[in-house]
């Protein structure tokens, strides 16, 4: 059954990045495609069959997304401008990340217990814990993600120097947030014995917290809060 | 209680830092190079800050039990 249901997602995100945009353009500017881009767009679906059966972590979460990038690195109209402008295209982008944040979320869950062995040997409450951790990270990175594409398809400029330049600093923002402060200081402890008595042993003096430093610090997040209001409704 | 309020000042951080995020975006696409670089260290330091309160907030809620 979940093979069943990581085949399908699969499947589907492929067909959303490559082969219904490889339609619509076929329509639209009157694309041919020759047998090797056909081959090549047929790749990713070989990868995630090989990967499905052997349930290789980076079969599935790296070698699969990436396959992908041959085909739109090769026919470049399959990531054109033209698909994904005005509310349409924006619309039918938010759907690709979706599928693509659902194929990732399952395949996580297929590999989970090569990745995570210590998530069986410990008690139940530990793995549940383990999935809702990395659904919010899922959520996290897409939330900076998505904050980044905003920018990119509200903003009224269609130069795509500065578009490629915004998408990779959002990927480094990802990245950075997700690896140099979610995951040490967040997440490890949470999945961790050792680390998160280290965390309570560096966040100790919290348990003496007064209400004069929890008044404070509330006085400090409204006043960003106040200050991004303002701010604003200056720009 | 004391746990919950922290987590709740944690997610306006890190919403806060979200919005800053997306003024970066909208500089850089304007081509505003510094300004963008310049938010989005205001975007790091304000996330940086909610990762601290949800770290506070979890402590709290595991000493409490």
């Amino acid at each position: 059954m979940h093979h069943a249901l990581l085949l399908g997602v699969g499947l589907t995100l492929t067909s959303l990045l490559l082969f219904i945009p490889a339609l619509y353009m076929r329509a639209l500017t009157g694309l041919e495609l020759s047998m090797d881009m056909v081959t090549l767009m047929s790749l990713p679906i070989l990868v995630l069959l090989i990967g499905t059966i052997t349930k290789r972590a980076w079969l599935l979460l790296w070698l699969f997304p990436c396959s992908h990038l041959l085909a739109l690195a090769v026919i470049p109209e399959l990531s054109s401008h033209r698909l994904y402008q005005g509310v349409e295209g924006l619309g039918a982008f938010g759907v690709l990340l979706l599928v693509a944040g659902i194929y990732f979320s399952t395949a996580l869950r297929d590999t989970e217990p090569q990745h995570h062995t210590f998530a069986s040997s410990k008690a139940p409450e530990e793995g549940i814990r383990l999935v809702s951790m990395s659904t919010l990270t899922l959520l996290l990175s897409g939330a900076i993600l998505t904050s980044f594409l905003l920018g990119i398809f509200l903003e009224p400029s269609n130069d795509r120097l500065s578009a490629n330049i915004t998408a990779l600093a959002g990927l480094l923002t990802t990245w950075i947030v997700l690896g140099r402060f979610w995951y040490p200081y967040f997440i490890r402890p949470m999945n961790d014995l050792e680390s998160r008595k280290t965390m309570i042993q560096e966040v100790l003096f919290v348990g003496r917290i007064t209400r004069q430093q929890l008044t404070f610090s509330a006085i400090i997040v409204a006043l960003t809060l106040s200050m991004l209001l303002v701010f604003n409704s200056i720009m | 209680m004391k746990s919950a309020f922290l987590m709740l000042l944690a997610l306006a951080l890190l919403g806060a830092s979200l919005f800053f995020f997306y003024r970066s975006s909208g500089l850089l696409m304007s081509n505003d190079y510094l300004a963008g670089l310049l938010h989005l260290f205001v975007g790091f330091a304000t996330i940086r800050g909610g990762v601290d309160l949800c770290r506070f907030a979890v402590v709290l809620h595991l000493r409490s039990r």
